[in-house]
C-alpha cells in the first residue's frame, strides 16, 4: 500500500478513537452537569460531595457501573437482550462522524517517516452528510425496540413500542425541516452548509435567522428523537417503571443511558452546525482556533436549552404527542418547505 | 467517493469495540450473587402473570405503515433539493405536483380518522 495513505489512515484511527472516547467522557460530564443545573433550577445543590464542585462524581459513577453485578434475568431472549444496549449506542456515536468543527484541515509543519500529516477537523466529509445523519439517527430505534422486545416484560414491551412509534413519527417533520435548509444551500455536505452561512452578511447569515420555523421544528423533533423531556415517553418512570430499560441493570443500563446522552450531545453539535453557524463568529475566519471555541459555546448553549426545557415543561401524554407530530409539526414543516421553495424560485429564477 | 466513507467504517469499528468492552467488563469485575428474585420479571412487586408477547394495539402498525409511506416520499424530495438550483421551474413544478398528491393522501388519512389515538 501507498505509504502516505497508510499514514493518513493511522492518523484517522487515532483521531477517531480520541473523538469517540471524548464523546464518552462528554457523556459522563453531561450527567453531572445536568444534575447540577437541575439542582440550581430547583433550588437544591445537586451532586457536590465527590471532588471539587462534585466534578469527580463522573469517576465515581463510571467505576460503579463497571463493578456492578451482571444480572441476566431468566425469561429474556439472551442474545438480543445483550446486543440491544450496543445496538443503541453505536448509531449515537456514528452520527458524530460528519460534524465539522473547523474550516480548514491542519497540515503539521514537520514530516513523520517521510509523510506529511494532515489533521482534518471532521471525520468524514461525505456528500450526503445530512441524509447520513437522518439515516443513522433512525438506526437508534432498533436498540430500543430490541431491548423492549427481548426483555419479555410488559412494561419493557410497551416502552419499546411507544419509543419506536415516537421516534419514527418525529423523524418525518425533522427531515422535512432540514429539507428547507438544503433547498437554500443546494448541497447535503455539512461543510457546504457552514460555508454557505459564512459567505453572506460577513458570516452571520445563520439558518436560525432565515429558517426560524425549521430550527424550532428540528429542535423539537430532536428532543423527541433523543427521548428527552418533555418527550421522555419511553421512560415514563411513573407508569412504565423504566420503559424499555426496565429489565436492564449495571453497565447494560449504562449503555442505554450513554446512548441517550450521546445522542443529545451529537444532536447539539448538528443543531449548532446547521442552524447556529457552526464555527462562525467574530474573527473566526482569521483565527481558526477561535472557531472551535465558538462551536463549543454554541453546543453548550443548545445543551443548556435542552435541560432548561426539561425543568420547565411537564411530560406530554402519549396520544397528544402523536397528534402534535402528525397534525401540527408535519403539516407545518411541509408548508415551511413549500414556502421556502416558492420564495426562492420567485426571487432568484 | 467510496474512500470518503473509510473514516465512518473506522468509527463504526471503534464504537462497536467500545460498546462490546463496556458490556463484557462487568462480567469479569462484578460480584456474582445470583438468587431467584433477581431473575424474575420486574412488575413493581406484583407477581407477573403470562408472557409479554401478547397482542399489540393496531395503532402502532398503522403508524409504522404511514411512516414508511411518507418517509419514502420525503426521501424523493432530498435529491431534488440538491439539484434545485439546476432544474429551476421545471423541477419545482414537477415536485409541486408530486407534493400535492402526497398532501392529498395525507388529508385523506387525516379525514379517515387514522391519526386519532384512542
Amino acid at each position: 500500500m501507498d505509504q502516505q495513505l497508510l499514514v493518513d489512515i493511522i492518523v484517522q484511527i487515532i483521531i477517531i478513537g480520541a473523538v469517540a472516547s471524548g464523546l464518552m467522557a462528554a457523556f459522563g460530564a453531561m450527567t453531572v452537569v445536568e444534575r447540577r443545573v437541575l439542582g440550581k433550577f430547583t433550588m437544591r445543590y445537586g451532586p457536590n460531595r465527590v471532588g471539587p464542585f462534585g466534578t469527580l462524581q463522573i469517576v465515581a459513577d463510571g467505576l460503579k457501573m463497571f463493578f456492578k453485578e451482571e444480572v441476566i434475568p431468566s425469561h429474556v431472549d439472551r442474545l438480543v437482550y445483550l446486543m440491544a444496549p450496543g445496538v443503541s449506542l453505536v448509531p449515537a456515536l456514528l452520527a458524530a462522524g460528519v460534524v465539522p468543527i473547523a474550516a480548514q484541515p491542519l497540515v503539521l509543519p514537520f514530516e513523520v517517516f517521510g509523510s506529511t500529516i494532515t489533521i482534518y477537523p471532521w471525520m468524514a466529509d461525505i456528500n450526503v452528510g445530512v441524509l447520513y445523519i437522518l439515516a443513522v439517527g433512525s438506526l437508534g430505534t432498533y436498540g430500543v425496540v430490541l431491548g423492549g422486545w427481548s426483555s419479555n416484560n410488559k412494561y419493557s414491551l410497551l416502552g419499546g413500542l411507544r419509543t419506536s412509534a415516537q421516534m419514527l413519527s418525529y423523524e418525518l417533520p425533522m427531515g422535512v425541516a432540514l429539507l428547507s435548509v438544503l433547498l437554500i444551500v443546494g448541497s447535503m455536505r455539512m461543510t457546504d452548509i457552514v460555508n454557505f452561512q459564512a459567505s453572506y452578511l460577513g458570516g452571520y447569515l445563520w439558518f436560525i435567522f432565515i429558517q426560524p420555523i425549521a430550527f424550532l421544528i428540528f429542535f423539537i423533533c430532536g428532543l423527541a428523537e433523543a427521548g428527552r423531556s418533555p418527550f421522555d415517553l419511553p421512560e415514563t418512570e411513573n407508569e412504565l417503571i423504566a420503559g424499555f430499560a426496565t429489565e436492564y441493570g449495571g453497565m447494560k443500563f449504562g449503555l442505554f443511558f450513554a446512548a441517550e446522552y450521546i445522542h443529545m450531545i451529537v444532536l447539539s453539535f448538528i443543531t449548532a452546525t446547521i442552524f447556529l453557524g457552526g464555527w462562525l463568529g467574530p474573527f473566526s475566519q482569521q483565527i481558526p482556533v477561535l472557531g472551535i471555541v465558538y462551536l463549543l459555546i454554541k453546543v453548550a448553549f443548545v445543551l443548556f436549552l435542552i435541560i432548561w426545557v426539561r425543568v420547565s415543561i411537564p411530560r406530554v401524554r402519549f396520544d397528544k404527542l402523536m397528534k402534535f407530530c402528525w397534525k401540527f409539526l408535519l403539516p407545518l414543516s411541509i408548508a415551511n418547505a413549500a414556502v421556502t421553495a416558492l420564495v426562492l424560485a420567485i426571487l432568484f429564477f | 467517493m467510496p474512500l470518503d466513507y473509510i473514516p465512518i467504517l473506522i468509527l463504526f469499528v471503534i464504537a462497536t469495540i467500545l460498546a462490546g468492552v463496556s458490556l463484557a467488563l462487568p462480567h469479569f469485575l462484578g460480584p456474582r450473587l445470583p438468587n431467584k428474585a433477581k431473575s424474575e420479571v420486574v412488575e413493581s412487586g406484583k407477581l407477573a402473570y403470562g408472557d409479554a408477547r401478547r397482542r399489540v394495539p393496531i395503532q402502532y402498525y398503522i403508524v409504522a405503515m404511514l411512516f414508511i409511506i411518507f418517509d419514502i416520499e420525503v426521501l424523493f424530495l432530498y435529491p431534488w433539493a440538491v439539484v434545485f438550483w439546476d432544474l429551476k421551474w421545471f423541477g419545482l413544478v414537477q415536485v409541486g405536483i408530486f407534493t400535492l398528491l402526497l398532501i392529498e393522501s395525507f388529508v385523506y388519512v387525516w379525514k379517515k380518522g387514522v391519526l386519532e389515538w384512542e
